[in-house]
């Protein structure tokens, strides 16, 4: 056994580690300014930090965002794409929509493949599977030679109806790794086993698109760690909340999409572990975003279907919502009315008070004009806020709106956690559930200070604000398991489920899972498989996702028993359902978990009587009166400490604003937790 | 009319907070018509809406699904209020159903739920949804082509209790959904829109209890004076002038000439009057809609050049005027049919941009497409029994406008957030097979700024008994250019069976056999700026890429190229007579 465990998350500014160290039994964080021109560079720094002998290292996994950043910044590589002759525009097709419907200039998100450089093969295959016309093989010879010709890096090939039988996208891909070794092929089916050509053509795209890319940094990355002496597996953070190795990473880019922002969403899980939490939101504010989360009965939220970027992407996904701008939120005059958000000023030139030339009032001015930012001590001191300026930008709305300075910075604030509390709701309503059943989890450099006034809009009654908020994603990523998900599209009456063909796919799904698995070091016996199944009333389209109970094999029983959880399932998100009303399916799904041993965090005993002293005390807002308030280093609260707001707890990474009606406790495991007096 | 008090009455933070709730609840009651409802029309096409409404039914907040239900919700609780003789006789508890379309302005499937709201035993305010019912009754399933009369439309319901008191009314919700050829369907979405409503009272009354009724009023004077002045800001900037504008529907589907809307746009000092005198009178087919849908219509191609982005509420449309002639397409009466309103309305939409071409460039657009170019199928599954009714609107070409090229295959202006079925799923739901769907090569109207391209999808049908019906259509006045650009393709259908080919625009269940193939080509957008402009390199492109073909690029653009797209510069300069 090595002596560390590591976890590193790079974000657009600091790459975050946090270490876990068996000789002291202890976590500590990390934290190191990103190093765009190559990453690695910073991941060896932050790890040569900390670590003399990479050879101590025993678990190391990783939140990339290579892959995520070459889409967002249309970076990829040259993709053609091969499809069924009569369907070279499903890809530009897109669903022909127009979400904003009174902009008589709306567009479609610019494809990531051009016309030109889609080619059609003859082939058909019928919704059914069976052949209507043979893939003719001389024209995927002529499709090839045309891509040779042209210069692509990577390849797609998508079949119409090839979810339900993949072997003209098999056949055709065999072919062109015969004739082009070197290109990178994504067969549609092997990244999403699903109908909807739209959307799987695009699901592969973006896997071809970042697969290089992906490829290219995790070679060097796994040479760098060699070279360093580590020699063990380099395990990616995916999407789904689960790992997977680097090797397996490489082929299947688009399962890392969301590798970052997951890891936060993860850390709930040992809350819910450690503290028993079985309903958290989770709330990731940073400079330029707001991120919602949730865990729901135990589990992460999941989504086997997101969009980014106007972009389908059909992969099982944790949820991460993006609303809003975070502290960035401009503060904006509309109709002599006063708006908040969504415009943001971006990092550059950022909030006035970050002092880049930026004149416009944002939530984060209206946070330091308050007093509830340390303008000395932002980021750990290592950016100094410029209060003149906030309070420049600030006074200059102040003046339009009619209301003074202090009322309005209150009011800025005000707006901005109403209207994320607010799309929490409708976020929340969508799903069925009441946020009142929930805890906030908050973290990110900005979540701890918003985290009780959300939750008072919400009528939550409980706040947590975890040990390390500022690089609680990379945390995250200790909490996980191996992961991989199968799908294959399945549509039948619920009545007329033929339990050996659906056995069959389960079984099907089971190998394809277990066998990636296998191959990434965990043993059958730590292999835990869940099956789901989306389900509907006939005639409805949206599917609700409805587990069966254990992984025994499929009888009547628990297919019954499926049918009700459904009907329940129904009852729970829409308020109504029909016990009469036919059920059919839609897609089934396997999920396979590779337990890892993980080191739990154990609880430290709770001291009474201990209080904790403010190093120093300041005016800060509270509903328009400046009160005198404590301003508390964290690592000076020990477990069992009781305290009073308003009080404010500065760290690292993050700032915790407790209002005057809250109390604050540190627990055994050094959370801090909020509640209404 | 304007508002009289041009001042605000409220704390500026606290209005702000609860626009955002109003809007928030909106969005709420519709999150929830979409994913309860059990017509694919309701939560794939999102034919439904949902709002707030304060007692004078002013909307709070409203949120659509479709972009033309502006205006009807608030229209229909008014005419709701009058018919039951007036606010007093609404019960706490109540919710009302009504259809009828000469008070809601649309065709009988668009169904409107409202339920007045409470606080303390006073009626403070509406909650209201509408929602496009797959079928109604009419004399064809979902609802006739050539219909000549409401009778022949479906069941006409007048505002109707279906709940008295929180109590359901079972026999009526029994005896509606009776009269449809979908029960389940129906019940399915008489459920999910009473919840709807309940959603939105519930939300209702938290803002209330929050922020106090009186607080509540203030704020939602400045909400609405906040979007007056908005709205204000802008068209004060336009020239103060008289404008018109005219095109033609094709036909009402029964009597085959010619429908016209005329329209005069008046600009006055930042107050625009929209007049359609001029228009025909009623269709003797079902091109008409009562008055309500008329004001939404207009109010929406308003909204679409003046306040695109901004949420609607009470005080938008302040300094809008809408005026139509009595029986006219516009102001349908009884027993005029209704049950194809909305292809005038589209027409309506299009040309006021047309009329304000030299007003605001920056913001107006050529024509697009159109129409919805409707595709029914039905008949008999026999791979698993059953029958069907399949509904279909096409996608096509966007109008090119001073920034750039139209949008290629979109959904038509009426329908917003509608998504086109997949083929993998259209061919495992319906016994009918997709051969292509693809761009449509040199639809887009030519340009200085290309029109956006139509499509053209391929439908064969695998069993016999298969029916057809369409509803295409501006083929007699295709997407116009502006500024000197170009027309964009008309539509055509091509129907090749054992009889030959046959070209069709509308028709009435057409029998379809197995092997008969239905080819449908939708429109092009219109083109911007004269096309001898367009740079001869972007030209080049739409070629490589396929859009254009080399002799359109010659004849529209006067660009001559090789085959490979080399620009011949001679030839082209001598074209283009340089």
């Amino acid at each position: 056994m090595g002596r560390y465990r590591v976890s590193v998350d790079i974000g657009g500014t600091f790459t975050d580690f946090v270490f876990y160290d068996s000789k002291t039994g202890e976590y500590r964080e990390g934290k190191v300014l990103t190093t765009h021109d190559d990453l690695s560079d910073a991941i060896i720094a932050g790890l040569d930090m900390e670590i003399a002998d990479y050879a101590e290292i025993d678990f190391f996994v990783h939140g990339t965002t290579v892959g995520l950043n070459a889409f967002l910044e249309r970076r990829g590589v040259r993709v053609a794409i091969i499809t069924t002759e009569g369907f070279r525009d499903v890809y530009e097709l897109a669903r022909g929509d127009r979400p904003e419907m009174y902009d008589r200039f709306y567009r479609k998100p610019v494809p990531l493949v051009k016309r030109s450089d889609i080619y059609e093969i003859r082939e058909r295959i019928l919704y059914d599977g069976s052949v209507s016309t043979a893939l003719d093989e001389e024209s995927v010879r002529e499709a090839a030679r045309r891509i040779a010709e042209k210069g692509y890096d990577s390849v797609v090939i998508c079949l119409i109806n090839s979810y339900i039988n993949p072997a003209h996208e098999n056949q055709a891909a065999d072919l062109i790794r015969q004739l082009l070794p070197d290109l990178q092929i994504t067969a549609s089916h092997v990244v999403a086993r699903e109908w909807r050509e739209y959307e799987r053509t695009s699901t592969a795209t973006v896997n071809a698109y970042i697969a290089p890319i992906v490829k290219e940094y995790l070679t060097l990355l796994e040479n760098r760690m060699e070279g360093k002496d580590y020699h063990r597996a380099i395990h990616i953070m995916q999407s789904n909340g689960g790992l997977m190795t680097s090797g397996v990473a490489k082929d299947k880019p688009i399962f890392t999409l969301m590798s970052g922002p997951v890891g936060g969403a993860i850390g709930k899980n040992s809350l819910f572990e450690t503290l028993g939490y079985r309903n958290l939101i989770g709330i990731d504010m940073g400079g330029t975003s707001f991120d919602v989360s949730m865990l729901i009965d135990g589990k992460p939220d999941l989504s086997t279907e997101t969009y980014l970027e106007g972009f389908p992407i059909l992969s099982p996904m944790v949820n991460v919502y993006t609303i809003g701008a975070g502290g960035g939120s401009l503060v904006t005059l509309e109709g002599k009315g006063l708006r908040v958000g969504p415009k943001s000023a971006g990092s550059n030139p950022g909030p006035a008070c970050y002092g880049n030339g930026g004149t416009q009032a944002t939530v984060t001015d209206a946070n330091l004009a308050l007093g509830r930012i340390d303008a000395e001590n932002f980021l750990g001191g290592r950016m100094t806020l410029d209060t003149a300026a906030a309070r420049r930008a600030i006074q200059a709305v102040a003046d339009e709106i009619g209301l003074d300075l202090t009322e309005t910075a209150e009011g800025i604030c005000q707006i901005a956690n109403a209207n994320m509390a607010g799309i929490i709701r409708q976020i929340t309503v969508r799903k069925g559930i009441d946020p009142r059943d929930f805890a906030i989890v908050a973290f990110g450099g900005a979540g701890p200070m918003h985290a009780a006034f959300i939750a008072e809009e919400l009528g939550i009654q409980t706040v947590i604000v975890p040990q390390m908020p500022g690089t609680y994603s990379a945390w995250g990523m200790h909490q996980c398991d191996l992961r991989q998900d199968a799908v294959r599209t399945y549509r039948e009456n619920l009545e007329n489920v033929d339990i050996s063909r659906i056995s069959g796919l389960f079984q099907q799904m089971k190998d394809e899972v277990s066998a990636i698995l296998l191959q990434q070091g965990v043993s059958a016996e730590q292999i835990i498989y869940e099956k789901t199944v989306d389900m509907r009333y006939v005639g409805q389209d949206y599917t609700l996702n409805v587990s069966f109970r254990s992984d025994d094999e499929i009888t009547a029983e628990s297919i019954a028993a499926l049918r009700q959880a459904y009907h329940d399932y129904h009852q729970q998100v829409y308020g109504h359902h029909n016990p009469t009303g036919a059920v059919e399916t839609v897609n089934i799904r396997m999920s396979g978990i590779g337990r890892i041993d993980r080191v739990q965090k154990t609880a430290l005993p709770e001291q009474s009587g201990l209080q904790a002293k403010p190093y120093k005390t300041a005016q800060v807002i509270f509903s328009g009166v400046p009160q005198q308030t404590g301003i508390y280093r964290r690592e000076d609260l020990r477990p069992g400490m009781d305290m009073q707001g308003p009080a404010v707890i500065e760290e690292l990474s993050s700032t915790t604003v407790v209002p005057p009606q809250y109390t604050l406790h540190v627990d055994g495991y050094e959370n801090i937790i909020l509640r209404k007096r | 009319m304007a508002t009289n008090e041009m001042k605000f009455r409220g704390n500026p933070i606290t209005t702000e907070i609860m626009r955002n709730a109003f809007i928030s609840a909106a969005k709420e009651m519709n999150e929830c018509l979409y994913r309860s409802s059990y017509s694919p029309i309701i939560y794939e096409s999102k034919d439904c809406a949902a709002g707030l409404f304060d007692e004078n039914a002013d909307a709070l907040g409203l949120s659509v699904g479709v972009p033309m239900f502006l205006g009807n919700l608030e229209v229909t609780i008014k005419a709701t209020t009058e018919c039951i003789g007036g606010i007093e006789n609404y019960n706490e508890g109540d919710v009302y159903i009504i259809n009828d379309s000469y008070m809601t302005g649309a065709h009988l499937n668009d169904m409107t739920l409202l339920s007045p709201i409470f606080y303390q035993g006073r009626l403070c305010g509406f909650t209201a949804n509408r929602a496009h019912w797959l079928d109604i009754g009419s004399k064809d399933p979902g609802y006739p082509l050539d219909s000549t009369d409401i009778f022949q439309e479906g069941i006409r319901i007048p505002p109707m209790k279906i709940m008295d008191r929180g109590v359901l009314n079972e026999s009526l919700a029994d005896m509606i959904c009776r009269n449809t050829r979908f029960y389940r369907s129906a019940r399915g979405d008489l459920n999910a829109q009473i919840a709807a409503c309940k959603t939105g009272e519930k939300r209702f009354a938290e803002i209330i209890e929050r922020f106090g009724y009186d607080t509540v009023r203030d704020s939602v004077h400045d909400i609405f004076l906040q979007s007056e002045i908005m709205e204000k800001e802008v068209v004060s900037k336009f020239a103060d002038g008289v404008y018109h504008a005219s095109g033609y529907l094709d036909n009402d589907g029964t009597v085959m000439e010619p429908i016209l809307v005329n329209l005069t746009v008046t600009i006055k000092d930042g107050d625009m009057t929209i007049d359609l005198e001029g228009s025909s009178p009623s269709a003797k087919g079902s091109t008409n809609c009562g008055f309500a849908q008329t004001i939404s219509a207009t109010r929406m191609a308003y909204k679409m050049i003046v306040s695109p982005d901004a949420p609607v509420n009470g005080g938008c449309f302040k300094h809008l005027e809408i005026r139509a002639p009595k029986k006219s397409i516009f102001t349908a009466e009884e027993p005029t049919a209704c049950a194809w309103y909305f292809s005038s309305l589209g027409l309506l939409i299009d040309l006021v941009p047309k009329a304000l071409e030299e007003v605001c460039p920056e913001r107006v657009s050529a024509a697009h497409y159109g129409d919805s170019m409707v595709v029914y199928l039905s008949g008999m599954d026999q791979r698993r029994g059953q029958n069907y009714l399949y509904v279909e609107a096409t996608v096509g070409g966007w109008g090119a406008y001073e920034a750039a090229d139209g949008a290629d295959a979109l959904i038509n202006v009426s329908n917003g957030a509608y998504k086109n079925i997949p083929v993998e799923v259209f061919e495992n739901n319906y016994p009918v097979r997709i051969n292509r769907f693809q761009l449509r090569q040199d639809s887009g109207g030519a340009g200085r700024n290309r029109g956006g391209l139509g499509v053209i999808k391929e439908y064969e049908a695998l069993y016999d008994d298969t029916s057809l019906y369409l509803w295409f259509e501006r083929s007699v006045t295709p997407a116009w250019g502006i500024k000197g650009g170009h027309a964009g393709a008309k539509p055509k259908v091509e129907v090749r069976d054992s009889s030959g080919l046959h070209e069709m625009l509308k028709v009435n269940a057409y029998p379809m056999h197995c092997g008969t193939v239905a080819t449908a080509y939708t429109g092009g957008g219109g083109g911007y700026g004269d096309p001898l402009s367009r740079e001869p390199e972007r030209v080049r492109e739409d070629y490589l890429q396929g859009y254009i073909s080399r002799q359109h690029a010659e004849a529209e653009y006067g660009v001559v190229l090789s085959e490979d797209g080399a620009i011949d510069q001679a030839a082209t300069a001598r074209l283009r007579g340089k």
